[in-house]
């Protein structure tokens, strides 16, 4: 299937590979699907150690009790969003 | 069974439930205690799947199957510790006796300010030291629970301390663990039960009691994130009020390569589970895993042990997902 990654979507997709050493191909991640569980497989403690990624490499706290925590990692597309929005490096 | 007949149980469990809390809580712990020995009797008589567990367990400690006595004496010790959990919860907890082991090993973190994971299991009353223990430290602990399997049970305990109910957290959903990096950081624990796997995480065989379980490895991916340190403890009831608390050191620190990570997990957590047995054989009935704990099967403990419970058990007495959950109520 083809799927069609923004330039960051890409670059978070190959992130969370890399960073938690999954099978999938980054450009074969389908952007709109859930990263927990059913859809991408990742648990509570892979999405603990991206969030430590994340904050380290673009300087985005993200806790579980920010307002927006759900949406947030819904899927590989709101994740790249929400980067883009509260980036501070 | 039809579904409202579980909600009729449920209703019904709700009020026996709230009774004893009120006759634990105002008739005095030897009373509510003697009330034991017939809810026991119930449980042993009614939950069948729970008792084949009870028995698959002391049969893999004593060498031999247990009597009806042995049997009957797991399930009261268990009794005995979900009513000590209401003395706790409600803050009444004068009168336990407990002995503290190894807690050098945890002054030692709290005066460094070094955060650190306390590792327990369903074994004793972990409650005993959540509510004692700590809570005269200023310490301020978040414990990690599976799932919400006893709401009933935990909205009573609930009502009794609220404020012991804000540190829980609900393992379960996608945030469940965010920030927990920081509260480490800042000098604070994070506990949780190493002896249930939970459904969608990784896991890992172990030796114990003599064949394979399915353990979390939680424990050790925890600890390699948060490079803190990882205390074992075990709150063992020695009958009537007394407690023995145990605290190991795991590991000071657990670092885990993409290559060396899985062997570290098993290693660790077979460390884990020999704790565990060496803890089982000295206290055995404080074995509080009352489903097949051996089953290697894909299915997860939370599913197996909703198979093993009866709806009666599992309403009135199982504090585990609650306890893990709640701490439980979570545990």
């Amino acid at each position: 299937m083809t799927t069609q990654l923004t330039p960051m979507e890409l670059e978070l997709a190959r992130m969370i590979v890399e960073s938690l050493n999954l099978e999938a191909i980054p450009e074969h991640i389908e952007p709109e699907k859930p990263l927990y569980r059913d859809g991408l497989g990742l648990d509570s403690i892979d999405l603990l150690e991206l969030s430590l990624v994340i904050s380290k490499k673009y300087g985005l706290q993200i806790k579980s009790d920010d307002p927006d925590v759900t949406n947030i990692f819904s899927s590989l597309r709101a994740l790249a969003s929400t980067i883009e929005k509260r980036r501070s490096k | 069974m039809s579904r409202s007949w579980i909600n009729q149980k449920e209703r019904s469990t709700g009020f026996w439930l709230r009774t004893i809390v009120w006759i634990a809580l105002r008739l005095g712990r030897p009373i509510a205690r003697a009330l034991l020995y017939p809810i026991t009797a119930y449980f042993l008589i009614f939950a069948d799947r729970a008792r084949q567990a009870s028995a698959a367990y002391l049969t893999r400690i004593f060498g031999r199957p247990p009597s009806g006595r042995e049997l009957f004496r797991h399930y009261h010790t268990f009794a005995e510790a979900l009513l000590d959990r209401v003395f706790v919860f409600a803050e009444r907890d004068e009168f336990f006796q407990i002995r503290m082991h190894g807690f050098d090993l945890l002054e030692r973190l709290i005066a460094d300010k070094q955060g650190f994971l306390l590792v327990g299991a369903h074994v004793g009353s972990f409650e005993i030291l959540r509510g004692l223990g700590l809570r005269h430290r200023g310490l301020s602990v978040k414990a990690l629970v599976y799932g919400e399997n006893s709401p009933k049970i935990n909205a009573i305990f609930r009502t009794l301390n609220p404020d012991l109910f804000k540190d829980i957290i609900p393992v379960g959903t996608a945030s469940a663990l965010l920030g927990l990096d920081e509260h480490i950081a800042n000098g604070g624990v994070v506990a949780l039960l190493g002896d249930r796997s939970v459904h969608g995480e990784k896991r890992v065989l172990c030796r114990f009691l003599g064949e394979d379980a399915w353990f979390p490895a939680a424990p050790v991916l925890l600890a390699n994130l948060f490079k803190a340190p990882v205390i074992l403890f075990f709150c063992l009831h020695k009958g009537g009020a007394d407690y023995d608390v145990h605290f190991e050191l795991l590991a000071e620190r657990i670092e885990c390569s993409r290559k060396n990570r899985d062997e570290k997990i098993r290693a660790f957590m077979q460390h884990y589970a020999d704790r565990l047995e060496h803890y089982c054989r000295q206290a055995p009935y404080n074995w509080f895993n009352f489903y097949d704990f051996w089953d290697k099967s894909d299915s997860t403990d939370e599913q197996r042990m909703s198979d093993a419970l009866s709806p009666e058990m599992t309403r009135n007495f199982e504090p585990r997902r609650a306890s893990a959950n709640r701490g439980s109520p979570a545990s």
